[in-house]
């Protein structure tokens, strides 16, 4: 092994989670060893069904694995308590989530403030980096609009924003881009690269998304609940050409 | 490798910043909050009203009985002082008084005197009657020779100089005599005490006798008692004056109706008014004609006497039966008054039946209010969630819930209190009348108020515990997926 450890932000060993509904088990995840070096941008590609959202469930310590051990910073992520954990949620992983997951009762700001406010920001600083961050998400002028009055892309956008509140060091998304359609998509993409360049964030992002393979440094592939393969971006020309005659009819 | 993580940040968000976002909160969710709150004034207004109900209930019966009875000694008080008294008059009724059996306040308010001095009084009253009386039982050959013609007057003035006592004390060995104890430690007392009797008389009388000398003054008595007898009755009576001439008396009791035979009975106590009658009319007053349309009276009859009545026994017995029955069954209804409204509620605290009703109350508003809560919390499951993933301290998300539910329970408490607290007053002033407003507790029902409000803010609260901590235990993911 090459890498120094402490460059090492995420690491996964031996992850496993089974759903247990009504006594039928579904593997979601059967041993996922995955190791996310600081300021990488990593792509999470696989069909519907094969463990993308579990696994980012997992390495976002939003979700607990059946077995296995994810480690954030080297912290072993079942070792921590409730406080710990929200500290962990509130300043070292920024969250997007496929469907915005915005608080539909505040404004795009509010939404923007809520996790500087729990990082114990007073109101003012809040607002101040809230609308700097708006700014550069394009939605400066629409900050007191609550989220049921936006697109999917200005929410989405909004969520970006959020996400960013605290300057954590992992950007973790999850189809971004889902619900979103192509030009919207791109954007939201751009927006992802730009902060993985500019701030230096280490961003993973499970996608269907295939221009979204262009922009990262590695592609994990996941197929039902295990890795498949894990290619760089030299190899990624190659591999894309083949995923498209695949795909083509 | 282990990390610390610094979490003192984390812990101080500011109070009016939660509640700010918890009002956010219930006001975008305007309807449910509604409902909730409905559910929490309905308890609160149950409870305040059944308090309410108590106090106000209390307040009356406590505060008719107190009047029933004041009402029964001032009306014995005014039978008593009903006509007008010369001092010894006075002396005498205040030496009669069966000790205790008089509202002190009203008999002193009455005749100016200060209440600690009034037993001394009463004492001194019955000294001077006391020594009258010796010398009234003296023969009178003894009382010739003792006061050599003079009246007892001022035989008693003269023997407060102490040469003149050592000089009775002389003579009175030779007739032989003896004194009345403590005859000697009364005289030195006694013309300070016939001041203050003939100024407590006059005090008594002062209304009576200003009212009395103006109409005298301007004519008034003769011209009305000329014209309108009836409206002269009805002013004396209004200013509770007695009236200035016994002509004018005599005039105005044989031509009232029926509700002036509290006259008759004046005239038939006062020989000076039968005689003011007889020379009036030429004819003389008929005592047993009197006595009898007094005890037919309904009202009239409670003011007589036992002797009256039993002399009216001798006219018609079949009248006096049922004026005595009358007397007596008054008397009861009186009593009855207090047992009914006494009745009305139970004086000690809540009965079994009211206990049980509170209970169960009690639970239904608490289910109502947990559910409330617990829809309240489910439908934020989304909400929650992310504010978890966005770092939200488990405490935090409790005490949002826990917000939310004091708010409710504050407004609601508040709106209940007024709620029950009206239809309980509009429940009461039909059950009780006008007694309610004069007896109104307005200190209880500000207790109870207060108390009604608190245990809205203790049930809203209590029954957001569980979904509050419920809600803050949740592991995101799980909340996140309910929809
Ligand atoms: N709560 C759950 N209970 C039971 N099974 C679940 C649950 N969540 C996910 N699964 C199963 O786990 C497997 C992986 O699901 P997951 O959501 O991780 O897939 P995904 O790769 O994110 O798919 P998509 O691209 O459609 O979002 C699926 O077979 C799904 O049926
Ligand atoms: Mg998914």
């Amino acid at each position: 092994m090459s890498r120094k450890l402490s460059k090492i932000i995420i690491r996964t060993q031996g992850v496993c989670r089974d759903y247990n509904r009504n006594g039928v088990i579904t593997k979601a995840l059967r041993g996922i060893d995955l190791e996310v070096v600081r300021r990488e941008f990593v792509s999470i590609m696989g069909p519907s069904g094969s463990g993308k959202s579990t696994l980012f469930n997992a390495i976002g310590a939003l979700d607990t694995p059946t077995s296995g051990t994810v480690f954030i910073d080297e912290v072993d992520v079942a070792q921590l308590n409730a406080d710990e954990l929200a500290y962990i949620r509130c300043k070292k992983i920024g969250y997007i989530f496929q469907s915005y997951n915005l608080v539909t009762v505040q404004t795009c700001l509010e939404n923007v403030t809520t996790p500087m406010i729990f990082a114990g920001l007073i109101d003012d600083q809040a607002r101040k980096r809230g609308m700097q961050l708006l700014d550069m998400v394009g939605l400066k002028d629409r900050w007191d609009h609550r989220p049921l009055e936006m697109s999917g892309g200005q929410q989405q956008r909004t969520a970006i924003a959020r996400a960013l509140a605290n300057d954590p060091s992992i950007l973790l998304c999850d189809e971004p881009t889902a619900n979103l359609d192509l030009k919207t998509g791109q954007e939201i993409n751009d927006l992802l690269v730009r902060l993985n360049k500019e701030s230096g964030a280490t961003v993973i992002c499970s996608t269907h998304d295939h221009r979204m393979l262009d922009v990262s440094d590695r592609v994990v592939w996941i197929r039902d609940g295990q890795v498949e393969r894990i290619s760089r971006r030299e190899d990624l020309n190659i591999e894309l050409a083949a995923v498209e005659v695949g795909h083509t009819p | 490798m282990t990390t610390k993580l610094d979490l003192r940040d984390q812990n101080n968000l500011p109070l009016l910043k939660q509640v700010a976002i918890a009002v956010d909160g219930i006001q975008y969710r305007l309807f449910r909050s509604l409902l909730t709150l409905g559910v929490v004034v309905l308890a609160v207004a149950f409870l305040s009203n059944v308090l309410v109900e108590h106090q106000i209930a209390d307040a009356c019966k406590t505060g008719v009985g107190a009047l029933a009875s004041e009402q029964r000694e001032l009306g014995q008080v005014a039978v008593f002082f009903d006509t007008e008294m010369p001092p010894r008059e006075l002396a005498r009724n205040l030496a009669e008084l069966p000790p205790g059996s008089w509202l002190p306040q009203s008999l002193t308010a009455w005749m100016g005197v200060d209440k600690e001095r009034l037993p001394l009084f009463m004492d001194d009253c019955a000294s001077l009657l006391q020594y009258d009386a010796w010398f009234d039982e003296l023969p009178p050959g003894h009382q010739r020779i003792l006061t050599e013609g003079l009246d007892r007057e001022t035989l008693f003035a003269q023997l407060q100089d102490p040469d003149e006592r050592r000089e009775f004390v002389r003579t009175a060995r030779m007739i032989p005599l003896r004194l009345p104890d403590g005859l000697v430690d009364f005289l030195p007392r006694r013309s300070y005490f016939l001041e203050s009797l003939r100024r407590a008389s006059d005090h008594f009388n002062k209304n009576r006798e200003a009212f009395a000398s103006h109409i005298e003054a301007d004519g008034l008595a003769e011209w009305l008692a000329a014209t309108d007898v009836e409206t002269a009755a009805d002013l004396f009576d209004a200013h509770q004056v007695s009236v200035p001439s016994e002509r004018l008396e005599a005039l105005m009791v044989r031509a009232g109706d029926r509700q002036r035979e509290r006259d008759l009975l004046r005239v038939l106590r006062e020989p000076r008014l039968a005689t003011a009658w007889r020379d009036e009319f030429g004819e003389v007053f008929d005592q047993r004609r009197a006595l009898v349309a007094l005890a037919e009276h309904d009202e009239r009859a409670l003011w007589m006497e036992e002797r009256e009545l039993a002399q009216a026994a001798d006219i018609d017995a079949g009248i006096a039966v049922d004026a005595a029955r009358r007397i007596l069954q008054t008397r009861r209804i009186l009593d009855m008054d207090e047992l009914l409204i006494a009745n009305y509620g139970t004086r000690t605290g809540l009965d079994a039946n009211m206990f049980w009703l509170l209970v169960v109350s009690f639970m239904v508003c608490i289910a109502g209010i947990t559910n409330a809560m617990l829809i309240s919390v489910i439908e934020r499951f989304r909400e929650i969630a992310t504010m978890k993933c966005l770092g939200a301290l488990n405490g935090f998300i409790a005490r949002l819930s826990l917000i939310e539910a004091a708010a409710m329970g504050l407004v609601g408490g508040f709106l209940g209190v007024l709620l029950g607290g009206v239809i309980a007053v509009t429940r009461m002033a039909y059950a009780y009348g006008h007694w309610v407003w004069r007896f109104f507790p307005w200190s209880d029902l500000g207790w109870g108020a207060l108390i009604a409000i608190a245990s809205g803010l203790a049930l809203a609260t209590l029954s957001a515990l569980y979904p509050a901590f419920a809600a803050a235990r949740m592991v995101p993911v799980d909340a996140m997926r309910v929809e």
